[in-house]
């Protein structure tokens, strides 16, 4: 039986095939003067919403696990396919405003196509000062590609907006973080990055609390819970309610297990 | 989970092993059931009812299950590790605490 529930954010990270397979963020669209770029703009949103809506009506509709799996297979919307025309449309009117929310759609939708990665070159290019690269920082803080690296670096050194230089250092310690999974010697970058935050940023929302927050307790997992770092003492009760003790274990290999029955 | 933590503390039985829990659910009654229910006989820690519990919040717990393997001298080894990467990486550390 499944029994975890779980941060949206560890969710992604933890199991990529189902992240790769959610349903897409929606991009909103500002009202504003309709240009022939915008129109071009709400055209490939509208296609894309009409293949989520003919998935979805066809996933209502089938009969059998079989079905089902079949429309998962052939009508799943594919970002990646669409992508190429949006950052297309980014490249022909680079001087509209919607240039930027064309890339923003890509970096946020097909991250894993190969348009991605020259949609990101574009934002580090030519809207690396826009305030609305917030929102990009935050959705690039799980991409561990070397542009989306580069990207919040740059914003981080030349965004005019502290809210975006904010995101961009907790993404880069988030990055930094994945990164040390493979290569320890990258924890001294999440340190440098979460110390970065703490000090200057510390006040900016993430989810509920504030990065500033979440970049301490970072922080506390590398010095308290790192590989090599003795356990910190439990001491409480078990289920019956009687003591005991973690250390009262030494000499043992143990597991904890943190578990619920839900 | 449940019949593949049963089946390594089975394993493991009379080993320099043991499966420690820390359980996040609200209702302890209901918790015993489940547990007679399972076979589950190893011990947990009571986390105060609330997945904001001390000892979670003391591991940094944001996601269940979560899972940290120790060596013999309470020394954090292994993170995250489920499935047979757990069942290796307690087969590894007993192999190194035999060895010595």
């Amino acid at each position: 039986m499944w029994r975890f529930i779980t941060g949206l954010m560890l969710l992604l990270v933890m199991t990529p095939p189902l992240s790769a397979q959610r349903v897409p963020i929606k991009i909103k669209a500002k009202p504003g003067p309709v240009t022939e770029a915008g129109k071009k703009y709400r055209e490939l949103l509208a296609e894309f919403g009409q293949q989520r809506l003919a998935y979805s009506k066809a996933y209502r509709e089938a009969k059998t696990e079989a079905d089902r799996l079949k429309v998962r297979r052939e009508l799943f919307p594919k970002p990646q396919i669409l992508a190429p025309k949006f950052l297309a449309l980014a490249k022909e009117h680079a001087d509209d405003p919607v240039a930027m929310q064309a890339l923003v759609w890509v970096v946020s939708n097909a991250r894993l196509g190969s348009a991605a990665g020259e949609a990101i070159e574009l934002l580090i290019k030519n809207h690396v000062e826009d305030k609305a690269m917030v929102a990009v920082c935050q959705r690039l803080m799980r991409n561990t590609s070397p542009q989306a690296g580069k990207l919040l670096e740059q914003v981080l050194e030349k965004s005019p907006h502290r809210e975006a230089k904010g995101q961009a250092c907790f993404g880069l310690m988030m990055q930094s973080k994945y990164a040390a999974r493979a290569n320890p010697a990258k924890e001294a970058d999440v340190k440098k990055f979460a110390e970065q935050v703490i000090n200057d940023f510390a006040d900016l929302k993430h989810y509920r609390g504030t990065i500033g927050e979440a970049a301490k307790r970072e922080l506390y997992e590398i010095e308290k819970l790192g590989i090599g770092k003795p356990a910190p003492e439990i001491a409480g009760e078990d289920i019956a309610g009687e003591q005991f003790k973690l250390s009262d274990y030494r000499g043992k290999v143990v597991v904890i297990d943190f578990w619920g029955n839900w | 989970m449940y019949p593949h933590e049963r089946s390594l503390v089975k394993r493991l039985a009379g080993k320099p092993f043991a499966l420690l829990g820390v359980n996040s659910d609200k209702d302890r009654e209901t918790l015993k059931e489940v547990m007679t229910k399972e076979e589950i006989t190893w011990r947990s820690w009571w986390d105060g009812g609330s997945t904001r519990g001390p000892i979670a919040n003391q591991f940094n717990v944001s996601v269940w299950p979560t899972i940290y393997v120790l060596d013999g001298k309470g020394v954090i080894r292994y993170k995250g590790v489920r499935g047979t990467a757990m069942d290796k990486a307690v087969d590894t550390l007993l192999a190194e605490l035999e060895s010595k």
